[in-house]
């Protein structure tokens, strides 16, 4: 006489265990592997479902990024990429531990449909032995390496060469991130000399923080990747922009660079024919160019859609200005000028009025004196927005921001004119942040206007807690989040967002 | 159970066009507007063969395995977001599984479904038979996030489904998925 559960149904009724495997075959893939995991425990028939091949085609065996909870074992791992990944897997990330000649093996024997490979060497601590690897997958489309500090890896990269020609993709994810204080050595883990040769194929290239990255390593990739269309290579330091000529002379059809936080100067910078290049997309965030540069530079690309230079102090009133009257403003679309505090409220405005109604992504925080007034006038514009980030975080300045923000106006001017909102990050802290009793009315019609949000980014505190359970209450769960875990950038609106995603 | 998106089927909206007739398994009849009906790629698919030149006429299209009232139910949702929603283009299949483990279902379709499972599952059925993809997966997911607040056990007690697995094969189970498990699910046994 077990009490009856709510949801159980009637025998009359359709009950989950008689539906045709097909259906269940599709609720099982709106869950997570662990999950699915833990159903093939329930009976004989469930097991077949959850063991399905087509349920397995991208599998992530990386714990420390979403993946399954723990690696299997090395022996698992093979016996799984035969009986239960097999032709259908499509894509897989595997740890350090699994890189090995024989799951390899099994990856190009049991897997030819196989496009996108994984490879984390980043908790390395020495790589196995790759004399007897023979064998590798060979129809790649994506390959990832993230690399370690001190792992030389010329003895895997040898053996693999001869089967990455198809990459049109390669992401080599350096170790800026790990930075220490101290100036330690920073090794050329991979030879970028001898591997430009083996990947012709090349469309897409993302170095992200690989310290050891150099003008001669870009010279070198440009004489060989002529299709390059991306070219990522934030934080490479060492970067100076001496190839940078060379590079877009090379590859006629480069159409997204970025360079954050490169040791780019602007006499390379300038250097270029960026008149002849296809570049639409840019990032010269965090890099020390010029207001003369700038308007040199900006006064020559053709049509920039994408633009993001964030904390560079050349971008000032003059430079903006430049644009709007050379036109190049009116090709826009997203555009990240945080921490740009050389410029005023009445040049962003004059900009906003005259473009904004054009913009996908602003970004326009970390500019004190752009409060209430400034947004409750400039919204109105951005009819078409999808990602919007305002305010001032944690960085005090000592020119206070002595206004407090009235934050019920800005949401209700989101909610009456935004539509299209995607992302939504208002980072003033909680202190600056003023709301009222009639807070949870603005909140509520933001969340009912805007139905396409699928984040709110706001300062941990009390504002927070108010629109987290407000949303939370709808169901709608994970779109609040707080600015110490999230922070929302532009970056969605690139064409090339999804390859150069990582971790 | 009480719905909050049960209403009456005939009240019919002054609105111009074409009308399609369709009738359930219990052979009551509906008149849908064509844009309502289109919703179903298997309507879309039948009124494209036959060709649309004679709107006025009586045919009936037979939708035989949709009891009325599962097919009252889908109607009220064909009706919602046949009024709000703006043509999606195709997703890229990347594009497909990444919103299908991040976005919410949205708060009507919630209610909608609000339903008791049995329910959702014959909603479910028929939004498959008459290939509504999006309804389908809507059902879908608001079932996975059932399955994944309930134990093995709560799992075969729900559904009454009896475990076939011998001890060893038991054992063995355990032992294939042990490096895949994390803690159990959120919410225990409420019993």
């Amino acid at each position: 006489m077990a009490p009856k559960d709510r949801g159980e149904p009637s025998p009359r009724q359709a009950t989950i265990d008689k539906l045709p495997d097909k259906t269940l075959l599709h609720i099982l893939g709106f869950l997570e592997h662990k999950e699915i995991c833990r159903l093939a425990q329930v009976n004989r028939k469930w097991r077949q479902l959850a063991y399905d091949n087509r349920l397995w085609s991208s599998v992530s065996l990386r714990p420390e990024y979403g993946g399954l909870v723990a690696a299997p074992p090395p022996d698992t791992a093979v016996h799984l990429i035969a009986s239960r990944f097999g032709a259908q897997l499509k894509c897989i990330e595997l740890p350090i531990e699994l890189i090995t000649a024989q799951v390899f093996h099994e990856l190009a024997n049991k897997c030819p449909n196989l496009v996108h490979l994984v490879l984390d060497f980043s908790n390395a601590m020495q790589l196995h032995d790759f004399n007897d690897l023979n064998a590798f997958p060979s129809k790649l489309r994506t390959l990832n390496i993230c690399l370690s500090d001190v792992i030389f890896m010329e003895g895997f990269m040898r053996k693999i060469y001869n089967f990455i020609n198809s990459v049109e993709c390669l992401q080599l994810i350096g170790t800026y991130e790990k930075v220490s204080e101290e100036e330690e050595e920073v090794h050329e883990t991979v030879q970028i000399t001898k591997l430009k040769s083996h990947v012709p194929n090349l469309r897409v290239i993302n170095f992200f923080g690989v310290k050891f990255l150099d003008d001669n390593h870009i010279e070198a990739i440009s004489s060989n990747c002529v299709h390059l269309e991306c070219l990522c290579i934030k934080f490479c330091t060492k970067y100076t922009g001496t190839s940078l000529k060379t590079l877009l002379q090379r590859c006629r059809k480069l159409s997204c660079l970025l360079m954050e936080q490169t040791g780019i100067k602007s006499e390379h910078f300038q250097d270029a024919e960026w008149e002849k290049s296809r570049v639409s997309e840019l990032d010269i965030t965090s890099c020390e160019i010029t207001s003369a540069a700038l308007i040199d530079v900006l006064g020559r690309i053709k049509n920039l859609k994408w633009f993001c230079a964030g904390h560079v102090d050349g971008f000032d009133n003059q430079v903006l200005d430049s644009i709007m009257q050379s036109g190049l403003a009116k090709s826009l679309v997203a555009i990240d000028l945080q921490s740009c505090d050389n410029l005023t409220e009445e040049y962003l405005f004059k900009f906003l009025e005259a473009h904004g109604n054009q913009l996908l992504g602003l970004n326009l925080a970390g500019i004190p004196w752009l409060v209430e007034t400034f947004w409750t006038q400039s919204v109105p514009f951005l009819r078409k927005i999808k990602i919007l980030i305002m305010g001032t975080g944690k960085i005090v300045t000592i020119t206070r921001v002595s206004s407090k923000i009235h934050v019920d106006q800005i949401i209700d001017c989101v909610a009456v004119n935004c539509p299209q909102i995607e992302r939504l990050e208002i980072r003033w802290d909680p202190e600056t942040l003023r709301f009222s009793d009639k807070s949870s009315k603005f909140i509520d019609t933001l969340r009912v206007k805007a139905s396409k949000l699928r984040s709110l980014t706001l300062s941990d505190g009390e504002y927070f807690e108010l629109v987290k359970s407000n949303f939370e209450r709808a169901h709608r769960r994970a779109i609040v989040r707080t600015t110490v875990n999230c922070s929302t950038t532009i970056l969605p609106l690139l064409p090339y967002f999804k390859d150069l995603r990582f971790n | 159970m009480s719905t909050a998106a049960s209403s009456s089927t005939s009240e019919t909206i002054a609105e111009p066009g074409l009308k399609i007739k369709v009738s359930t398994k219990e052979g009551e009849v509906f008149e849908l507007d064509e844009k309502v009906a289109k919703m179903s790629q298997v309507i879309r698919g039948i009124l494209e063969d036959l060709g649309e030149q004679n709107g006025g006429d009586d045919s009936v299209l037979p939708l035989t395995q949709v009891e009325t009232r599962i097919f009252r139910k889908i109607l009220v949702w064909l009706k919602y977001h046949a009024g709000h929603d703006k043509e999606e283009a195709p997703k890229a299949e990347e594009d497909e599984i990444i919103a299908r483990f991040c976005e919410e279902i949205p708060e009507w379709d919630q209610k909608f479904l609000n339903v008791d499972q049995a329910v959702i599952l014959e909603i479910m059925l028929a939004a498959d038979y008459l290939d509504i993809k999006k309804l389908r997966g809507l059902c879908c997911k608001t079932v996975a996030n059932i399955l994944k607040t309930k134990t093995v056990e709560q799992i075969r007690e729900m559904y009454g489904i009896e475990n076939d697995f011998t001890p060893e094969e038991e054992e063995e189970i355990r032992k294939q998925t042990a490096w895949c498990e994390d803690e159990p699910p959120r919410q225990g046994s409420n019993h």
